[in-house]
């Protein structure tokens, strides 16, 4: 599966050149804990979610992920109210990529 | 331990505490004199922790015991690298030096934009009423940001490779305090043109705290902000310039600068809440070209007449236009129909095509 995480908002208002993986370039333990990951955070039942008001200079997450299956799914979620896994599995996607650079 | 007393003849006991309702206790813990407060709080407290909200108890712990004006309550707690809230306390008001830099600058810079606030405007921390100012920091791992989260000030430590510590700039912590100020005051949305009015003042009472501190002229000032943010590994002069918008980096690793100085570059895009870092660009440039045509120190009359309008004209859904006529009207308030001043704002505010 590809995933493409994108970033926007925040102090600094960078935005921040997407990063893609794809799990078949990957490592099989950091390919896994992305199916893992994806599978616990039920990536294809979460919904776009505007950002919750009040929260000012927070980051917003874009990740769009093909899965093998071919079908892509995209979800739109601020930092402020995003389910902790979904953060996990940004965090982990910018980990990654940066093991690899 | 004793009871509340209530009045017109009711006293509850501490056991008894529970039956009156929360919203009750918050309004005598917001609002009762000293001693009504603290058992208030110390009742609330305790069920908060019965039923593990740290939310609440953080809130209540940030509006108890009303200070005396002038008086700053700061308490710099952190994170090591996780990211629950507050953190560890590692330093609070009146304690030495930390030894950490990113736990003393929160510190430092905190206590310079209440002394800036309370110096300038006559206004009592975040609430005008004394809110305790907490900061946390090293939140995350290569964290690139700073927030402002209802209650608390939150820096992460940046990546050190384009970006070091967001304490690292006064006009940063300026900036986060500024936003808990504007949730007091106008509540500006963070979407669109309000938004990017909410991220403007946030600008504008950042590099205004800085110019205080170094006691320098509109003339003076570099007007940038967050030039101290970078590592010496970027060639950029800073994350934005309210002077010249578009202009503060264009660099590989992080584009270029986005801004507009004009509103015939409004962004209408959808990314960051509408560009509320983009199109802030617009009232940022307007307040630079009006402190800078009144001449002197930017925070008086020019930061005057911005904190008149924020405080009582704006609403929370503002606009640019809305904007330049609570300035315009401020202006005329503060200085005088037909003032210098009041054609200083106005022709900031067509200079960059709002009017």
């Amino acid at each position: 599966m590809r995933l493409t995480l994108s970033r926007s908002g925040g102090f600094a208002g960078i935005r921040r050149p997407a990063i893609t993986v794809d799990t078949r370039d990957l490592a099989p333990h950091e390919a896994a804990l992305l199916e893992k990951l994806i599978s616990d955070v039920r990536f294809l039942d979460l919904q776009s979610q505007a950002p919750a008001p009040g929260h000012p200079d927070r980051f917003e997450y874009t990740i769009e992920a093909v899965l093998d299956n071919g079908l892509p799914h995209t979800v739109t979620i601020g930092e402020a109210d995003a389910p902790p896994l979904f953060l996990d599995l940004v965090r982990a996607i910018e980990q990654i990529a940066k093991r690899k650079k | 331990m004793g009871g509340l007393h209530l009045g017109n003849g009711r006293f509850a006991q501490r056991c008894f505490c529970q039956i009156i309702p929360n919203y009750i206790l918050r309004e005598l813990a917001a609002r009762g004199h000293s001693k009504l407060r603290e058992h208030a709080l110390r009742t609330i407290e305790q069920s908060e922790r019965l039923r593990g909200q740290r939310d609440m108890l953080a809130f209540l712990g940030a509006i108890s015991v009303a200070t005396p004006p002038g008086a700053k309550r700061r308490t710099i707690y952190d994170c090591q690298h996780e990211t629950k809230l507050p953190g560890k306390l590692v330093r609070g008001e009146d304690d030495p030096a930390t030894n950490d830099r990113a736990a003393d600058e929160a510190y430092d810079y905190s206590g310079a934009t209440y002394d800036f606030f309370k110096s300038v405007y006559g206004r009592n921390s975040i609430d005008d009423r004394g809110m305790r100012l907490d900061s946390s920091v090293h939140y995350g791992v290569d964290y690139d940001n700073a927030f402002w989260n209802g209650m608390q000030m939150v820096y992460g430590d940046g990546d050190g490779e384009i970006f070091q510590s967001f304490t690292s700039a006064i006009e940063v912590v300026g900036h986060e305090l500024t936003h808990g100020i504007i949730q007091c005051e106008s509540g500006l949305i963070y979407y669109g043109q309000a938004g990017a009015l909410n991220e403007s003042f946030a600008d504008v009472f950042g590099v205004l705290v800085k110019q205080w501190k170094l006691k320098q002229t509109a003339a003076e000032a570099d007007w940038l902000i967050g030039a101290d943010l970078f590592t010496k590994n970027v060639k950029a002069k800073a994350l934005r310039s309210m002077k010249a918008p578009g202009t503060a980096y264009d660099d590989p690793n992080l584009g270029k600068d986005p801004q507009p100085a004009h509103m015939k570059d409004y962004y209408n895009g959808k990314g960051d809440n509408g560009g509320v870092h983009i199109n802030s660009g617009i009232p940022n440039r307007a307040f630079y070209i009006a402190a800078t045509q009144i001449g002197g120190y930017a925070w008086d009359p020019a930061g005057r007449i911005w904190y008149d309008a924020l405080c009582n004209r704006l609403r929370p859904t503002s606009d640019f236009r809305s904007a330049a006529k609570a300035t315009m009207d401020s202006a005329g308030a503060l200085c005088g129909p037909g003032s210098k001043e009041q054609q200083a704002v106005r022709s900031a505010w067509e200079q960059v095509g709002v009017i």
